[in-house]
């Protein structure tokens, strides 16, 4: 797989991993859905964002070999916890700010 | 204590865990506030030697015509040429000569040599270095510059020190950040409730926030990079244990030889003999490694009967600095030796290096290594700055803070803020002193410190929110003109490289003005506090605290305030973090 390919769709496999497991956390349900979810849908989401995790590191190693995929991927991780973060709080501002 | 049978097991453990962070939130705060102005100078600058080699060409605009002309993938002539040029006209009267072949991020051949070596003395290290065009072996003429090496050697061996000194500094620290970072995990408790929490507005707690944020979403990366920092010059640090095993100078050769590629210089043989071809070999190492991993050919004793030829791989797409090399006898070109693995432990080693150094790195691993030292440069400017904001809403009287408290507000602006304005005015420098300047390169290191110095200087004679925001108006300033001061002080400014599609020009001006929004933002974000403080005034019951870099906010809510705000703000300190 051609490199860049490979870590912008590591990327954003790790971002919506994040996105999941955010929203299987109550204060980020209530913050960006404005209410709790059931227990069972936080814990589907919990599963499917580590899973989505897992997903980008078997990518990573797949495209780019052991050392160089398990690097790729905990740049991406790293990257995608960022942008997660950062999202939640324009978000987080902009609802406020209404 | 689990043994008192009487005391329930319960609030043992919780009264112990109470004890442990608290230690751990005091081991955090003072090991922070010792070491932490010099890694976060230590992390700024070894964060942007990521971009080492962009650096330095940004500083040498006179050499930008030659990144244009594609660089022939003909590896193997660009070699012979490079061989061609040293025998015949740049050094053919050299013991050694090492030829650096151009690479993606560098289109021209660097070259180096020194004088032969006489039997039983030992090889002197005294060096000639020339930049070569690889498309026709001549010289290039550059300006005397440090460029983006001034800010790699400054992290690792600081300067106007003897470089051993600088060493044991920066590993100090680098010890200290280690113990920082575990003891940070330990007091905050709740990382992954708190994974993508931010209070925005709340003073403290949003500095203590973003300190969290940017420490967890990090830490991966932090750990990494300070663990193998300390191993990057372990042997220096600690080494008897590899004096112990290997006591006799052929072991400790041999030792070396697992390291690294280096090789001792050997003196010639009498007997001349001619050099042979490079090409073929470069072809045969290419077979090996890949087209793009041949990275540079060390010659001995060219011309002579005992002339050899090592050919070493570059350190791209592979997460390993173990050394790569094949040893050729330099007249027959008959292969004698190749590295092609090294010990458990030697490859552990390479490995942990490759990871600080990153020169494995494609582009975007290399971007999110500038980004995550980046981050980690703030995580430790935050955590600075967290203890003014901390300590200032228990002072008895926040008009006329203690000595203490002063020295580190004052600290704080001078290498937070004033760092940065240094760093642009060393940019400033490759660019802007005369040409003919005797001993160029070291001026433009003096317009660093000259430049630094006046920030701290600056930062004693100012109110401490001024200070702020000049300081990082100023850095603003500076990074936004880089572009300007490109356009004027080379053939074509940002336009130019942009239509030339030449991306170390114009990446840098972009990144430039990034950080100009950035820095800005930040002073911007101070005044803007200081505006506010009518406002805060009238709604008593919420102050609003400081959320900017300058955290004159905080200071101004707790002014405003008055009384009840420092009971307040210690209200909203988790438990681990309150110190009573």
């Amino acid at each position: 797989m051609n490199p860049h390919l490979s870590h912008l769709v590591g990327l954003l496999l790790s971002v919506a991993g994040f996105v999941l497991l955010a929203l299987s956390m109550p204060r980020h349900q209530e913050d960006v859905l404005g209410h709790l979810l059931a227990a069972r849908a936080s814990l589907l989401m919990r599963c499917s964002g580590w899973g989505l995790l897992t997903a980008a590191l078997i990518l990573a190693i797949q495209a780019r070999g052991t050392g160089m995929g398990l690097v790729s991927w905990a740049g991406q991780l790293s990257m995608a916890a960022g942008l997660v973060f950062v999202g939640l709080l324009i978000h987080h501002r902009r609802k406020t700010r209404r | 204590m689990r043994q008192h049978s009487s005391t329930p097991p319960r609030s043992a453990t919780a009264v112990r865990s109470r004890g442990i962070r608290q230690t751990m939130s005091d081991l955090h705060i003072w090991t922070g506030l010792l070491v932490g102005w010099l890694l976060y100078a230590i992390f700024l600058t070894g964060s942007v030697s990521y971009f080492r080699e962009e650096i330095s060409r940004w500083a040498q605009p006179e050499a930008a015509h030659a990144g244009k002309a594609a660089p022939s993938p003909d590896r193997p002539a660009i070699a012979q040429r490079l061989v061609d040029a040293m025998q015949t006209r740049h050094a053919p009267e050299a013991g050694r000569w090492t030829i650096t072949l151009p690479s993606a991020r560098d289109p021209l051949a660097s070259v180096s040599w020194q004088k032969p070596v006489k039997a039983g003395e030992r090889a002197r290290r005294a060096q000639q270095r020339a930049t070569l065009d690889p498309q026709t072996g001549d010289r290039i003429e550059l300006r005397d510059t440090r460029g983006g090496d001034f800010f790699y050697r400054f992290h690792y061996n600081l300067h106007y020190l003897p470089v051993i000194w600088g060493r044991w500094i920066v590993g100090f620290c680098t010890m200290f950040m280690l113990v920082a970072i575990i003891s940070g995990i330990i007091t905050h408790k709740k990382i992954f409730a708190d994974f993508f929490t931010f209070r925005w507005g709340k003073g403290q707690r949003s500095w203590l926030d973003a300190h969290n944020g940017l420490s967890v979403l990090g830490l991966p990366f932090h750990l990494m990079i300070t663990y193998t920092g300390l191993v990057t010059l372990m042997l220096m640090f600690m080494p008897w244990g590899a004096e112990r095993a290997f006591p006799t100078p052929a072991q400790q050769n041999a030792l070396r030889a697992e390291l690294s590629s280096f090789r001792e210089p050997s003196p010639p043989s009498a007997e001349k003999a001619p050099l042979t071809g490079v090409a073929d070999l470069v072809r045969q190492a290419q077979a090996r490694w890949g087209e793009a991993h041949v990275e540079r050919l060390t010659i001995d004793n060219p011309g002579h009967a005992n002339a050899t030829i090592v050919i070493r791989r570059g350190d791209g797409e592979r997460v390993s600095e173990s050394p790569r090399h094949l040893v050729f006898d330099g007249v027959s070109g008959q292969l004698l030796d190749s590295r092609d693995a090294v010990g458990h432990a030697a490859e552990t080693r390479g490995v942990l290096l490759a990871l600080h150094t990153g020169r494995f790195a494609d582009d975007w691993i290399r971007w999110f290594y500038l980004i995550l030292g980046l981050a980690g440069t703030a995580m430790i400017g935050s955590g600075l700055v967290l203890w003014t904001v901390k300590r200032r809403a228990k002072l008895p009287d926040p008009t006329r803070p203690h000595f203490g408290f002063r020295l580190v507000e004052r600290l704080n602006i001078a290498t937070v803020a004033g760092l940065p304005v240094a760093m642009a005015a060393f940019l400033w420098g490759t660019r802007l002193l005369p040409l003919d300047l005797a001993a160029r390169a070291a001026r433009e290191v003096d317009l660093f410190f000259l430049v630094w110095a006046l920030m701290a200087a600056h930062a004693c004679l100012r109110a401490p929110r001024r200070a702020w925001i000049e300081q990082w108006a100023l850095a603003s300033l500076l990074l936004a003109l880089t572009p300007v001061l490109d356009a004027l002080t080379s053939d074509r400014g940002l336009p130019g490289s942009l239509l030339d599609g030449d991306w170390v020009f114009a990446g840098f001006d972009l990144v430039m003005l990034v950080l100009a929004a950035l820095t800005a933002s930040f002073a911007w974000r101070t005044a803007r506090h200081q505006a506010r403080v009518p406002a805060a005034r009238g709604r008593k019951n919420n102050p609003k605290g400081g959320n900017s870099p300058g955290e004159s906010g905080a200071l101004r809510s707790v002014k405003a305030a008055g009384e009840n705000h420092p009971a307040r703000e210690a209200s909203i300190v988790p438990a681990g973090e309150a110190r009573s």
